[in-house]
Formats: C-alpha cells, sequence, structure tokens
C-alpha cells in the first residue's frame, strides 16, 4: 500500500514538471546573445508573366515563409543568410522554382516570369437550394454546351446545404464556385457576409446587358457600386393554388384577393377543417415575401390586420411544399404558393388544382444565380452562369414537371419554346398580372422583425387567436353583435399601433409600428438574446390581446 | 496492518484489480467515442444555454420554470371530445410546451406497456396459426417512412376526406360524426403505435428467461389465473417491462417524426406544442447557424430528464437482476395450444392491430404503386411508373449503396465500443462507469439536428483537412454520427445480455487460468452473441433511416449523398406530384432492406432476445 502511494506521488511530481516545463516553454525565447541585433538578409523580385506584364495574387513561397504578390507582382523577405529555394506558384500557371542566396545585409533580387499552362480540367462547385431534377437537367444540358468544352469544364458538383449553413459552408469549404437558387433572401444574407463576388467576364457581361434591369417593377440583378453581384435566372410571381372541388363541395367561393383570405366567410369551416393555408414566416422565405407584398399593398397598419385575420382562418404550415400538398389533396381549399407550385399543380390536376393571381397585387421576384467570391475558377464558373441565363440554359425551366418563368424569354423563340406556348401564356399573364409598386429596399429593412414578429403573434398563440376568431364569426353570423362591432373587434385583433410591448432595451410601453420594426431589424438578426426577450414579449402580448378580443365581445353578449 | 482504510472513490487497490490490459483499451475506446463525437459537438451547440449578458447564468432555465407557455397546471387551450360541424374534435388539451411533451410521453410509455404485455403474452404462451408471420409483422411499426409520413398521416386522418373516416364512418358508419384526430392526441396515438414494438420485445424475452418451474411451483401451491399473474409472473416481468416503457419514454421525448408529420400535413396548432418540435423548428429557422439561447436551455432540460429517469429505472432494475445461472439448459416453455376458437380472435385481433399500427408502412405502399397522391380517399389505378424509377434511375443504386456501406461500417465499430462499454458497466468495478452508461444511452434523447450541425460545425472548424472534415469527403464523419447516434440499441441489447451471464461464469473460467481476454472471448461473448447480433440488427436498421446528419452532412458532397438525402431531394426538391410518389417507393426501397434485416435476426435468434433493456 505504502509503496504504490509512493509511486502515485512520485507519478504526480513526474506528471507535474513535465506540465510545468512544457508551460514554460510557450513563454517567448529570450533573445539571443548576439547584443540584440539580428543578423538578416533580404530576398526581394518581381513576378511577371510572358508578355512581361505583374502577375498579381502568385504565392512565392521560401522556407516556412509565405508572401503573395500586390498588383505590381512584387514579393519580399527577410530571412537568415543562406541558400533557399523560392517556389511560385500561381492559378493558371506553371510553378516555377529557383534557388537563391541570401548575404547578411544584403539584397538579393530575384525577378521570375511565369508560363501559362494550358487550361486543365476544371471542376465546378455549386451550393443550391433546387432540387436535383432541376440540377441534373441543367447539369445534362451544360456539359453537351460549347462553353464547358471551352472553359475545359469537366465535373459540376451541387452541394444541397439548407440555407442555415450557406454562411458557413461558403467560408470554410473556401473553394465553391457558384450559388444558385434559394431566393433573394439568402443571397442577400450572403452578400451581407462579403461571400458574393462581381460578374465581370465578357461573356456574363454580354448577357447581363440583354435581360431587363427590373421585370414588372422588380430587379432582376443586386447592384452595388456599379458592379452586379447577383442576377435572377428565373422569376416567379405569388398567388394561391386553390382546390376548387374543396371549395365547391364546402359552399366556399373561390378566393381572388389576398384580402378574400382575412375575410369571415372562409371561417364557417373552423376549427377542425381550415379553407385556407399559409406558412410561417420563419421557415418559408417564399412566404416571407407574399407577408411583405401584402404590407406593402395594404400598408403596414390595414398589411397586418389582414396577415393577422388570414392567420386565423388558415392553417400556418412549416414549409412552402406542405402548403402546395395540403391544396392538392384537399386538406385546404386555397394555399399560398410560389407561381411554379400552382402551375405545376395545375398542369397535373386540372379538374382540381388552378393557380391564382391576387387581383389585388403580386410582386415578381427574381430567383438568383451568383459568383461566390471564394471561386478558384471565377472565368469558367461566369460561364456557367452566362450560360444558364441564355435562352439555351433557360430550357431548363420549360421541363413539365418544372414550370417556371424564365428571366430570359428568348427561350420562347426555341423550338422547345414554342412548344410550351401554355408556359408562355402564364409568362405573359405574370407580366401583366397587378403588380404592385414593391420596394425592395422597404421590405428588408424590416424583413427579420417581421418575420419574428408572425411567428410570435400569429404562429405560437394561434390557438388563442382562432378561438377568438371563431366567436367572433360566430356571433356575427348569429346577429348577436352588429357589424360596426364586429369590424371594430376583428380590428383589435390585428392592429399594430395598438399591440404595445415592454421595450427589453429602455423598459418603456411602445407599439409595433413600422419604425419599430426598422429601428430594431438589424439587432433582431445578431443579437440572439434581444430577439428571445423579444419574441417572448410578443408571444405574451399576442395571448392577452386575442383573451381581450374574447372578453370584450362576451361583454358585449352578456 | 489489517486494517482498511475508507473506501474512496480513488482506492488504488481496487483500481489495480480492476484495470488490466483489456479493461484499459475498452474504457479509453469508450470515452474517447463519446467525448469526441457526442460531448464536444454537443458542448458546441448548447453552452448558449448557460450564458445571459456575456457572463454564466443559469437566467435561460428560469426563464422556462416560470413562463407558463412551457409549463402550466391550468389549460391553455386545446379541444378534446368536442364535437363541432359534425366533427368530434380530438386534439388533446395544452399544459405548456414542456409538460406537454412529458404527458404525451408519459401517456404514450402507458399504453404502449398495456398493448406490449398483453401481445407478449399471446406470443409468449399460447401457439396459433402465423404466429412466425407475426412475430415479424409486430415490428413493421418500427420502420421508419421519413418524408412521405406526413403526406400519408394527411391521407389517413384528414376529416374530410382521409381514409379512417372514410372507412368508420362512409363505409361502416360506425360513428355518428367525423373524427378529427391531431394535435397532442394525434402524436400520442401515432407514437403508441409505432412505439409498443420495444415494450412487447423486452417483455417477450423476459417472459422466455422466466424459470417455468416458478409458475409451476405457484400453480401447485394453488395460484392460477390472475393471481398466478399477478403474484408471480408479474413481478419477474417488471424489470423488462420497466425497461421497454422507459425507453418508449425517451424516444417519445425526441421523436419528430409524429410532430413533423402532423405539422406537415395539418399544421394543427397544437401539434406544434412539444419540445422536439420547438427544437427543431429553432434550428431550421436560422440563416446564420445561431440557435436562440432558451431553445438551447430547453435542449439541457430534455437531456437532462432523459439521463434522470434513465438513471432511476436502472437503478430500479439492478435492484431487482434475477440472473439465470441454469443459462444455456432448455426448459419445455410453457406454450399452450388453445380452443379454435379463441385461435380465431387471437389472429383477427393481431390482424387488426397489426392493420392499424403499420398505417403509415402500408400507406407509403398504397402511395408508391397507385395514383393516390391525387385521387382522394381511395387509389383509382394501380401503376408501377414510381417503382420502377427505382431501376431506372442509376442515382438510386448509387444512394442505397452509399447507405448501405455506412450502415454497415458503423455497425461494426457500434459493435466493438457498444459491447465494450456494455461489458464495463455491467461487469467491471471501475469509477465513473454510471457516466459511461448513461453517456452512451443520451443519444436516443438528443434531438438529431443538433446534433447534426453540432457534428458540422465542431469538425468543420476544428478538424480542417482531416479525414473528419465534412467538407473534404462527409463520410467518415457521418458513419461517426451513425455511431453515436445509434449506438444505445446496441450497448442497451448487449447489457439486457450480460445482465443474464452470472459473474460465477466468468470467475471460474479465470479460476481455471484464462486470463481476462481469453474469457472476454471465450465464454462473455459466445453467452451474449444473440443480443449482439440483435442490437446490431437494430441500429442498422435505424441507421439505414437515419434522417438528420445525412441531410445535412450528406448534402456536401454529390457523390457520398446516403438515401435519406436522396428522398429528401426528390420529394422536397421537385414541384411536381409525382415526387412524393418516388419518394414513397424510395421509403418501400429502404423498408424493403430494413425487413429483410429484421427477418434474418429473428430466424437467426428465434427472438429469445430483448433489445432494449436497461
Amino acid at each position: 500500500m505504502d509503496k504504490r502511494l509512493l509511486i502515485g506521488i512520485v507519478a504526480v511530481i513526474v506528471v507535474g514538471i513535465g506540465l510545468y516545463i512544457f508551460v514554460f516553454n510557450q513563454s517567448p525565447a529570450p533573445p539571443d546573445g548576439n547584443g540584440g541585433v539580428p543578423q538578416k538578409a533580404t530576398v526581394r523580385g518581381v513576378i511577371k508573366d510572358a508578355d512581361g506584364n505583374p502577375v498579381q495574387g502568385a504565392t512565392v513561397k521560401l522556407a516556412t515563409q509565405t508572401a503573395t504578390t500586390g498588383a505590381d507582382g512584387a514579393y519580399s523577405f527577410t530571412v537568415d543568410a543562406g541558400s533557399y529555394t523560392l517556389t511560385i506558384t500561381k492559378q493558371g500557371f506553371d510553378q516555377k522554382t529557383s534557388t537563391v542566396t541570401a548575404t547578411v545585409g544584403q539584397e538579393s533580387v530575384l525577378n521570375l516570369a511565369l508560363a501559362k499552362t494550358p487550361t486543365e480540367a476544371v471542376e465546378l462547385k455549386i451550393i443550391t437550394r433546387h432540387g436535383s431534377d432541376i440540377l441534373f437537367k441543367a447539369r445534362e444540358a451544360f456539359m453537351q454546351s460549347d462553353l464547358a468544352k471551352q472553359y475545359k469544364i469537366e465535373k459540376i458538383s451541387f452541394l444541397g446545404v439548407s440555407s442555415t449553413l450557406w454562411v458557413d459552408t461558403i467560408r470554410r469549404s473556401d473553394d465553391i464556385d457558384i450559388a444558385w437558387g434559394g431566393g433573394p433572401v439568402v443571397f442577400d444574407v450572403v452578400n451581407n457576409e462579403g461571400l458574393l463576388a462581381p460578374l465581370t467576364s465578357a461573356e456574363v457581361t454580354a448577357i447581363l446587358n440583354q435581360l431587363p434591369d427590373e421585370i414588372s417593377g422588380s430587379p432582376t440583378k443586386r447592384v452595388s457600386g456599379g458592379k452586379v453581384y447577383w442576377v435572377g435566372s428565373a422569376i416567379s410571381s405569388f398567388g394561391f393554388t386553390i382546390n376548387t372541388e374543396f371549395l365547391s363541395s364546402e359552399g366556399l367561393p373561390e378566393p381572388r384577393t389576398w384580402k378574400d383570405l382575412a375575410n369571415e366567410t372562409y371561417a364557417v369551416t373552423l376549427p377542425s377543417i381550415t379553407s385556407v393555408g399559409t406558412a410561417d414566416a420563419t421557415l418559408s422565405t417564399s412566404n416571407t415575401r407574399m407577408f411583405e407584398i401584402i404590407l406593402q399593398t395594404y400598408g403596414w397598419d390595414e398589411g397586418w390586420k389582414l396577415l393577422t385575420l388570414m392567420g386565423a382562418n388558415a392553417r400556418i404550415f412549416d414549409k412552402s411544399e406542405s402548403v402546395r400538398d395540403a391544396a392538392i389533396q384537399g386538406t385546404i381549399g386555397a394555399g399560398t404558393t410560389i407561381d411554379f407550385y400552382g402551375y405545376t399543380a395545375q398542369l397535373e390536376n386540372p379538374e382540381i388544382c388552378k393557380y391564382v393571381l391576387p387581383e389585388d397585387g403580386t410582386a415578381v421576384n427574381a430567383d438568383p444565380i451568383a459568383l461566390v467570391s471564394t471561386s478558384k475558377n471565377p472565368e469558367a464558373a461566369q460561364a456557367f452562369i452566362a450560360w444558364v441565363l441564355s435562352a439555351e440554359g433557360q430550357k431548363v425551366w420549360l421541363d413539365p414537371t418544372i414550370n417556371r418563368m424564365p428571366i430570359n424569354p428568348a427561350v420562347f423563340d426555341t423550338p422547345e419554346g414554342q412548344a410550351r406556348a401554355d408556359l408562355e401564356a402564364s409568362y405573359e399573364a405574370t407580366k401583366n398580372a397587378i403588380i404592385i409598386e414593391f420596394s425592395d429596399d422597404l421590405a428588408l429593412s424590416y424583413e427579420v422583425s417581421m418575420m419574428y414578429f408572425y411567428h410570435a403573434t400569429l404562429v405560437v398563440p394561434q390557438s388563442d387567436l382562432i378561438d377568438a376568431w371563431l366567436e367572433l364569426t360566430s356571433a356575427h353570423k348569429e346577429g348577436k353583435v352588429t357589424h360596426q362591432q364586429f369590424l371594430a373587434l376583428a380590428d383589435d385583433l390585428g392592429n399594430p399601433q395598438e399591440f404595445t410591448f415592454k421595450d427589453p432595451d429602455t423598459g418603456q410601453t411602445v407599439a409595433f409600428t413600422e419604425e419599430y420594426a426598422q429601428s430594431i431589424n438589424d439587432r433582431m438578426a445578431t443579437d440572439a438574446a434581444l430577439k428571445d426577450q423579444l419574441r417572448s414579449a410578443w408571444r405574451t402580448a399576442a395571448k392577452a390581446r386575442y383573451d381581450k378580443v374574447m372578453a370584450d365581445l362576451d361583454t358585449l353578449i352578456g | 496492518m489489517t486494517l482498511k482504510g475508507p473506501r474512496l472513490w480513488f482506492d488504488p487497490e481496487r483500481l489495480r484489480r480492476e484495470f488490466d490490459a483489456m479493461t484499459i483499451v475498452q474504457t479509453l475506446v469508450g470515452y474517447s467515442t463519446l467525448i469526441l463525437f457526442l460531448v464536444l459537438p454537443l458542448f458546441t451547440m448548447m453552452v448558449e444555454a448557460f450564458v445571459y449578458q456575456g457572463r454564466a447564468s443559469l437566467h435561460w432555465f428560469w426563464s422556462i420554470a416560470t413562463s407558463p407557455e412551457y409549463w402550466s397546471l391550468a389549460p391553455l387551450g386545446g379541444r378534446m371530445f368536442e364535437v363541432r360541424n359534425n366533427i368530434m374534435i380530438l386534439w388533446g388539451i395544452d399544459h405548456g410546451i414542456l409538460l406537454n411533451s412529458l404527458m404525451v410521453a408519459f401517456n404514450v410509455a402507458v399504453y404502449c406497456s398495456f398493448i406490449g404485455v398483453f401481445l407478449a403474452f399471446i406470443m409468449g404462451r399460447y401457439n396459433f396459426p402465423g404466429k412466425r408471420v407475426f412475430q415479424v409483422l409486430l415490428l413493421v411499426p418500427l420502420l421508419a417512412t421519413p418524408f412521405v409520413n406526413a403526406y400519408v398521416i394527411g391521407k389517413l386522418f384528414n376529416p374530410r376526406n382521409g381514409l379512417i373516416n372514410f372507412i368508420l364512418v362512409d363505409v361502416l358508419h360506425l360513428l355518428p360524426w367525423k373524427l378529427d384526430i391531431d394535435g397532442l392526441f394525434g402524436i400520442t396515438l401515432a407514437q403508441t403505435l409505432a412505439y409498443y414494438p420495444i415494450v412487447y420485445m423486452n417483455v417477450v424475452a423476459s417472459l422466455n428467461s422466466i424459470d417455468p418451474s416458478l409458475e409451476e411451483m405457484a400453480e401447485n401451491l394453488g395460484a392460477r389465473g390472475f393471481r398466478l399473474f399477478r403474484t408471480v409472473t408479474f413481478p419477474l416481468i417488471l424489470p423488462g417491462l420497466a425497461a421497454g416503457a422507459i425507453m418508449t419514454f425517451i424516444f417519445s421525448l425526441e421523436d419528430l417524426g409524429a410532430p413533423i408529420g402532423f405539422v406537415g400535413a395539418r399544421a394543427n396548432p397544437l401539434a406544434r406544442k412539444v419540445v422536439s418540435y420547438q427544437i427543431y423548428s429553432s434550428f431550421a429557422e436560422a440563416l446564420t447557424g445561431g440557435i436562440s439561447p432558451r431553445t438551447a436551455a430547453l435542449a439541457v432540460i430534455i437531456l437532462f430528464i432523459t439521463a434522470a429517469s434513465y438513471i432511476t429505472v436502472r437503478w430500479y432494475v439492478n435492484r431487482r437482476s434475477y440472473a439465470m445461472l441454469s443459462k444455456g439448459g432448455r426448459w419445455s416453455p410453457r406454450v399452450r395450444t388453445p380452443s379454435p376458437q379463441v385461435r380465431g380472435l387471437v389472429v383477427i385481433f393481431l390482424v387488426l392491430l397489426v392493420v392499424l399500427a403499420s398505417m403509415p408502412q402500408i400507406g407509403t405502399v398504397i402511395l408508391a404503386t397507385t395514383d393516390w397522391a391525387t385521387s382522394g380517399a381511395l387509389p383509382t389505378k394501380f401503376t408501377w411508373t414510381y417503382m420502377s424509377t427505382l431501376y431506372t434511375n442509376t442515382l438510386v443504386y448509387h444512394a442505397v449503396l452509399n447507405s448501405l456501406i455506412y450502415s454497415v461500417a458503423a455497425v461494426a465499430v457500434m459493435i466493438l465500443v457498444g459491447s465494450s462499454i456494455a461489458y464495463l458497466v455491467g461487469k467491471r468495478n471501475i469509477p465513473g462507469r454510471g457516466v459511461l452508461d448513461t453517456l452512451a444511452t443520451i443519444p436516443v434523447a438528443i434531438p438529431g439536428i443538433s446534433l447534426a450541425i453540432g457534428f458540422f460545425l465542431f469538425f468543420s472548424a476544428n478538424f480542417r483537412g482531416t479525414l473528419l472534415d465534412p467538407l473534404a469527403d462527409p463520410a467518415l464523419l457521418l458513419i461517426c454520427a451513425y455511431v453515436v447516434r445509434r449506438l444505445p440499441f446496441t450497448t442497451r441489447s448487449v447489457s439486457a445480455g450480460l445482465q443474464q451471464v452470472d459473474k460465477s461464469l466468468e470467475e471460474s473460467s479465470m479460476n481455471l487460468g484464462a486470463n481476462r481476454p481469453t474469457t472476454f472471448f471465450r465464454i462473455v461473448l459466445p453467452l451474449i452473441v444473440g443480443h449482439i447480433v440483435s442490437g446490431a440488427i437494430l441500429s442498422f436498421v435505424y441507421s439505414m433511416s437515419e434522417v438528420s446528419a445525412s441531410v445535412t452532412l450528406g448534402a456536401l458532397r454529390e457523390d457520398r449523398v446516403p438515401i435519406t438525402f436522396f428522398i429528401s431531394q426528390i420529394v422536397y426538391g421537385a414541384a411536381a406530384t409525382g415526387s412524393i410518389s418516388i419518394g414513397a417507393a424510395l421509403c418501400v426501397l429502404l423498408m424493403a432492406v430494413q425487413i429483410t434485416a429484421m427477418a434474418v435476426s429473428n430466424l437467426i435468434l428465434k427472438q429469445r432476445t430483448s433489445f432494449l433493456g436497461v
């Protein structure tokens, strides 16, 4: 026993000393004994290409040191005296190696010329939210194209990463070339992180100039400082997919406007059967855009009242796909969807499904494609982007299972395009639809607050909202309240001016006005704790508001 | 000096005795796997829960504990047994997110226990036609049908034109109103039907390991019927029942399939009010990978509840362990052949139960082989279009092959790590074995998505350029994710087996001069090989259908995608409605692979083993 204890103590001491030495050695080494004057030499030079132009961005390696040449092609090292091997690498050029002898107190100048390598086979990596049907069709067609051969693009791989992880994936992969599909919201997030590069190549520029800067008032390109950071590869409108069988069997009219979806007519089937379907703004970017359209069409106050009553009429799904499926299945009578879900449903179930462009207005959105700043082959990547935007590349949208609106209408002049007269008619209908004056900047100014407010006040306490709405509409139908009283109470359910809560920063009671939403928008995106407190305050306030309407109604009926 | 010092945690004498070379290797393997692939990645996700305004704090836990949103004894809403518009509403009552989850899980455990014990008795004590077939069919509800689940639930439960209402009301006229089964009640029902096999298998195993002489003695002493069951049989199966019930409790807490299915199909607000769904949606909504600290705190609470309930049951079961020294001898089992009428009733009951419980799986098959996706309550025509994509599309072949490779590799690692851990915990007296046991079990309670995102962030940040870098090649990390997420199945199964191996067998072996490895490989392993195989098969089945890590990590390289990622791309990626049917066809293929594995295990082991003992 004693012996073991001794061994234990010795072991602890040995490990302790070992650790101490290890930690001690981490501290900076004492200066050497040369009177403090380091004996150093300098190696410098300029890297040029075969034509004598300086090469920017070449990597120069000397022993353990690495430098990157600037615009003038120059590099410089400070080293101990001795003989060194210098290695220069740069994408698109042959690697070059040279030896140099550095002498103390002298500058050794080594200018080198790089020879261009014949372009090697290129692999493009595309981060994307498109489905595999679109991706595989596009890849197959692109690989046959002249552009693919010209840029020696031999492989394209897709990363179907969820939007949540785009920023992290791009940053950590450090070799992604292109981002494609997923809506402007994600692209603006990525762009704000500085991860998109401007489109500059000759091919892309030529085709960008052919495309309109906006379609029906919506920008098709994100331009900043005169440079294009993303461009739409397709456009979409927003509306609803209706199930005519559901509506006729429940004796309900077909909705024609956004406002219709908030009408008490559609409350009659509640609570088990719900005529309307929509999706949570925090989980569906397409529905986020639809809510922004409503807020801009009707203004902040009326818009929120409409969204609230629509939320009371609706089942709020967690995916835009689920809304589409529910409309096709006849779980709901009308679901808010992006256009191509509606057109495809209509094409496949012509007797039941119909896509409706709302008569009170919609907006057109561009679904972007962009060059990612980590691309190692920006020229080849832009060749792919140029192809996607060309009439040839746009044919992928014409597939009868895809049905998307092209950004480049020239595709309708191709033989394949002429075979899809129905899609061209829809394209024209989209262009001629009642398009509201939609401001992207305005939408972006309150987008984050809007999404979380929607979730906190409509999704979370939805049971309370539906209960109040159900009592209110029944009382109205049975004549227990006057139409005026009904309207006043319905107004109370959704009026943002009367939605008051305690601001976690100032402790003051504030209302959810447009200005307030804008003032906290950026902080909600970055400050997780503030976001949590606000969402919590909103949930509580929303529940209290719905309970109060119930109580007021009870007082009225007695 | 004969005086023995007080027993310390650090007792060098005991450590010397316990830590031979093999134990050291096993301990290192167990701990390093769990720390690297479970604790560290999870910690990076959960640490937010303990930070408030830049300082360490329990603020978020306090805010959950004091908020009625999470915890309210007074009902917050919901509807139950309310008839409105000629529809009976069965949604359940809302008591706040946390309490809802606990109540659903408790109810599921109770219902599963009743069904499981009843079934185990029928299957364990009676002979009737088709018994072997039912042994496999009763396990069908365990098969996952990811991504098409919601669609099938919509098709079944819709009060307007769902299949269940169509049969009950329109065809059989059994009910005066239609049923709206949804929300918390819907989740409870779906989970009960999905998880009863876990209790059933555990109880069957306990029943089969009871020495018949005990019951015979009781009968000789005059106990019959229910009295015999209550006083002798039931106490003997109680450890197995408790183990199965607590597993269903934990499964229900973590389960996302049912809530996502109901939210996706019908979007009932009550279906969202469970913890697992809240955690999932919090991950899904973030655009930059950060999650809400409150959600992280909620996840920590669920982990804590799981670990606590698990430790409690383990303590209870260990107190009542009945090792069977006479293992190896086969007693004549107490199986009777009842009268033809009773046999008929048994078969009818089993057919009804199997059909009801396997609705999601049957629905998936119908969706894959008919036009049901768009045809209303009933399908109108048979079609092979969707199934034929399985062999016309070469990508399917690659995705299935990838999944098979990952799952087999993961199972190989799980057998090594899992049986090491189970052996250390069950048979060695080393410090910290309780921690090891708990760590190896809690993965069943961790929402897959938090582990998947934790994996991505942790390994892509700290293991750049290594084999574990998901951005270079996600294959190895996917295997590791499967290992950690499905390890509990192997560990628990092996533990159950070890419990029936008496220590005296090992002691005899070592007394006769065998060293520890020889004893382990020549004596212990052969005795528990059945449990290892059944645990491994279950781990394999669940690895094949793993979703969260597959979708998150599998997306990073096209040639590495597993089958579940492929299904998600088909179902969510395309706008065409046919895609849901192709997704269903892929699920049919997945189920075929899983059911083959189960049938093989059943054939080899003749269902003598439990696979989720505590």
